[in-house]
Order: structure tokens, then sequence, then C-alpha cells
């Protein structure tokens, strides 16, 4: 097998600096496509604003993101979904007042066109589009596990529920990259199980995972590859084994001894 | 009752403009979290707009129901041009600002476009050309004893019409979903891929061409307009939306619909000169009870 020319996703020589606070300081990944990737650290160590800069959320201060080895400079929120990147948030940002369904059909923007004369007259082509939208909802929400809540409020779900509904309304933009900012948080320890299988699943699809998370269980068990930050930068990576063992992650974590 | 019933259409069809009006503020309020000052301003320089498409069309030799519907399409559009462009000039740049430059922002642009008529089209009040106001309108279809214009059931149909448009537009558009969706989060919308500056033109577009149809409703109504037309029932539109819950869609119409009702019943079994201390009154009586208005949601449950 002939392995692809360029990384799905590569983070080259990033910086990202609020005022005086440097965030990320000259952080380099890649991402592999079909892969799954993970970025851990202790908290405030720039791991989300890394996820933010990579989706458009925040400008970069020097360095570039390139996609498929094309550098894609100034990124936007919409044009990084246009990409195929979708990704989840750390504290959930689901739509509250819609129900489950309407949050995953949100997820289904990029992939639809149709008009208000298509749903005043609802043209044939248009209830095609229609349904096959929403077929591509009901396969998302059954996917993660949300069979049968789709009329159910969003944020009646309990607490893990509504992350993985966060995830079906990221699946059903049929992104290429998936960007998880810590889906284990609040989690219990066989809630966390599912989610890993949840993970790989994802993966098996064809979508490639990058992500952020603290259970170490849970990244050790998933990932391919391990990115260590610390105070933004990038402190140690490699396969989950020589990351575990490696003397500068622990000191990270548990501080000098 | 005939007069009762009487009473009830010119109610209703005064309801329909403050609805139409009601919808742009709240729509945008519900996108934006701004209070469009300008809006009835731009409900002004559409019921101008539509008066020189009446004046033009009139000399084409075009008349009756096609000459209205010209009317109407002409200064809906050209009330959506200048919604857009008060929103890319005025707003825009200050999307990250306080809340406060916007408002004063907003100030600004409603003094502008007020002179900006005044300077183009004279000081005095324009009157609706009398060869272009069809003749039909004045007609009356007898109900029950009572007499109804047949203008008013135009008027109030046309706005029914409209609202119907607005109402699948949000409802079952991709368009209308993602200005759901920003309304509810901007960045998780922004996430997903929708794109939060088009969905921003786009609800002043539609706001603002609703606006553009109360205008020429209103100068139909009156027969004439001047450049102070935006400011009262600006405010009036705006308490009406407030009413109905700032933000609700089906709020804006509700609230138009009552406010338009009381002041036409206070006018005609009241007294006419309290009839704008009675809708304030209102207000101030639903906001007491039900502070997000009448069907508003919390602001905390959409964080």
């Amino acid at each position: 097998m002939i392995a692809p020319a360029h990384p799905l996703l590569s983070v080259e020589r990033l910086s990202v600096a609020f005022g005086g606070l440097q965030a990320v300081s000259n952080v380099s990944l890649e991402v592999p496509s079909g892969a799954i990737i993970s970025l851990i650290g202790p908290n405030g160590a720039g791991k989300t604003t890394l996820f933010n800069c990579v989706t458009g959320f925040v400008a970069a201060s020097s360095g570039r993101v390139c996609w498929e080895g094309t550098p894609v400079g100034g990124l936007r929120p919409e044009r990084a979904a246009s990409l195929g990147m979708a990704r989840t948030f750390q504290n959930l940002r689901l739509f509250g007042s819609m129900t489950c369904a309407q949050n995953v059909r949100i997820g289904t923007h990029r992939l639809e066109n149709e008009g208000l004369l298509g749903a005043v007259l609802g043209g044939l082509a248009w209830r095609g589009r229609r349904e096959r939208m929403e077929r591509i909802v009901l396969e998302a929400m059954a996917f993660v596990g949300l069979e049968g809540e789709a009329d159910r409020p969003a944020t009646s779900l309990p607490y893990g529920l509504q992350r993985r509904l966060e995830i079906a309304r990221a699946l059903a933009s049929a992104p290429r990259l998936l960007l998880l900012d810590e889906p284990a948080a609040g989690m219990n320890p066989s809630e966390k199980r599912d989610l890993a299988g949840l993970v790989r699943r994802i993966r098996d699809r064809g979508v490639t995972v990058l992500l952020i998370e603290h259970d170490m269980p849970v990244v050790m068990d998933l990932s391919e590859r391990i990115y260590v930050l610390d105070h933004g930068e990038l402190i140690c990576e490699g396969a989950p084994a020589a990351v575990r063992s490696d003397p500068r992650v622990v000191e990270a974590y548990l501080g000098k001894a | 009752m005939a007069d009762f019933l009487q009473q009830t259409v010119n109610g209703l069809s005064l309801g329909c403009v403050y609805a139409l009006l009601a919808l742009g503020y709240t729509m945008v309020y519900g996108i934006l979290q701004l209070i469009n000052f300008a809006h009835g301003e731009v409900y002004m320089v559409g019921a101008y707009a539509g008066i020189l498409a009446a004046g033009w069309l009139v000399a084409t030799g075009s008349s009756g129901l096609l000459l209205l519907s010209c009317v109407f399409l002409f200064a809906m559009a050209y009330a959506a041009v200048v919604g857009l462009a008060v929103e890319r000039i005025a707003y825009r740049p200050l999307r990250d600002a306080p809340r406060l430059c916007l408002l004063i922002s907003a100030m600004g642009v409603s003094f502008f476009l007020q002179n900006a008529v005044m300077l183009t089209q004279g000081k005095g009040d324009k009157v609706f050309p009398q060869e272009a106001y069809p003749a039909f309108l004045d007609g009356v279809i007898p109900v029950a004893g009572a007499t109804i214009g047949v203008k008013q059931v135009l008027l109030v149909s046309s706005s029914l019409l409209l609202m119907a448009f607005l109402r699948v537009l949000v409802l079952h558009t991709r368009t209308g979903r993602a200005m759901r969706a920003v309304a509810q989060d901007r960045v998780a919308a922004a996430l997903v891929g929708v794109r939060i500056d088009r969905v921003v033109s786009m609800t002043f577009a539609i706001g603002s061409a609703l606006a553009g149809a109360a205008g020429v409703i209103v100068s139909l109504e009156y027969r004439q307009v001047g450049t102070t037309l935006g400011f009262t029932a600006g405010l009036k539109a705006f308490t009406a939306a407030v009413l109905g819950g700032i933000g609700s869609i089906p709020g804006a119409v509700l609230g138009g619909g009552l406010l338009g009702l009381t002041e036409t019943y206070t006018a005609r079994y009241g007294a006419s000169e309290y009839k704008d201390a009675v809708a304030f009154v209102l207000l101030i009586a639903v906001l007491l009870l039900r502070p997000t208005g009448i069907l508003g949601h919390s602001q905390a449950g959409r964080a």
C-alpha cells in the first residue's frame, strides 16, 4: 500500500499569542489520514487554543496550518467546515431550544441547498433532498446510540448523551477530520469505555480523529500517536508507551520530585 | 356589533403594519441582540420608494393590481438594499464592539436616512399619486351589516401572505435553519459551517423588505407620508416586538396585532387622544407580569 503523500492535517511551527501571553508556541504536529491522534497536557497547556486555531476561531500569530499539504491561511470557521473539519467543544455548545434531531440537522448545513421556492412549492427534487438529509440525521443519531431520541429537547438529555449528540451533529456534516475536545469529561468509567468504542467506530468509518483528552486510560487505549503540550510548547511526542514513560511528561503532570 | 366588526378590521390592518415592522426588530434582535433603531427609517424609505415607483409606473400606463404588485416589489427590494447597506456600513464593523456603540451607530443611521430623504425628496409630505391609486381599493364589501373596505382586506391578506412566506422560510429552508442556529449560538453555528455574515445580511434584507411592504401599506392607507413617518411607527413596532417577546417571530405578529387592536378600540370606544398612552400602559402591564413578553423565552435559557 502506498502511503498518501501528505498528512490530512499538518500544523507547522504554529504560535498563538493573546497580547503578551504565548498560548501556543512553535508547535508542529501531523495528523495522517485514518488515524486517531491525541493531544494531552496539563490544564492551560494550550490544547484548546490549538484546536481553536486549527478550526479558524482564533488567528495564528505565526506558523501555518496545512490541509492535505496545502496551506490554509486566515482560516474562518465556516471555511474549516467546508474543508471537512468538524469539532465538539469542551463545554457543550448545543442549540438549547431545539430538539435532538434539529440540532443534528443543522450539522447537514454544508451539504444541502434548498431554496424558499422549493420549500413553498414542495417540488419532487426538494422533497428528495429533504428526505436524504433526514436520513443522514437519523443515521448519525443511531450511530452514536441516540435512536428514538429525535424529538426530545436537546438539553433534556443526560450530560453524557449530550456529548454524544454533539458528536452526531459533527458527523452529520460528513467530516473528514473530527476534532474532539475532552469528550470523556464528566463521564463514569463505563460511559468512558463506550465512548472509546464510539471513537474507534468513527475512525473505522473513515473519519480521522484528533482528540484532546485528560483521561489517560482512554488516551492510551485509543491513540496511535500522542503529542504532549505544556505551557504552550510541545514537550514530547510518540507512541503511547513511549509517552507514558517519558520523564518530561511525568514532570509536567506531577511536578518535579 | 357592525361597528365593532368594522373597528376590528381597522385594528387588524393597523396591527399588520406594526407586525411587519416588529418582525424586522425581532429578527435582528434574535441574531445580533441589537435593537436596530434605524428600522423605522428603512420603513419610511420603503414608503417613499413605493410612491416614487407608483409615479413612474403610472407614466408608463400601467394600472390596477399589476401596478400595485410592482410598487410592492420595488419598495421591498429598495428597502432590502438599504437595510443591507446599513448593516454592512454601520453595524458590521462594530460587531465585536460593546452594544452601546451599535446603538449609537443605529441612531446615527436613523438621522442620516431621515435627512437624506429630506434632501432628495423635499421637506413636505409626499402624496401617493392619485392616478396610480387603484379605484377598486375604495370599494366596500358588506358583511353582517358592516362594511369592510376592499383595501383593508387586501392589506391584511397581503401581510398575512408575507408572514406565511416568512414562516416557511424560517422553519423549512436551509437559510432559516441557519438563522435559528445563529440566533442560539453564533460560535456553534460557525462551527458547523454556517456563514455568519451571510446569515446576518439575509436577516437584514428580509426584515427590511417586510418594512418596505409596511411602508407601501401605510402610504396606501394615508395616501401621503412624511420623513418623520418612521419615528413613531418604529417606536410602536418596537413596543409590539417587546410585547410579544423580543426575539420571537410569532410574538412579533401577536404583539403587532394586539397593539393595533388596542389602539383602534381605544380611539373608538375610549378617548382617541389616549390611544398611544394605552398602548404603552399595555406594554408596561405585560412586562410587569411577564418580563420576557407574551411568547418570549427567558435570557437564561438562550445563553
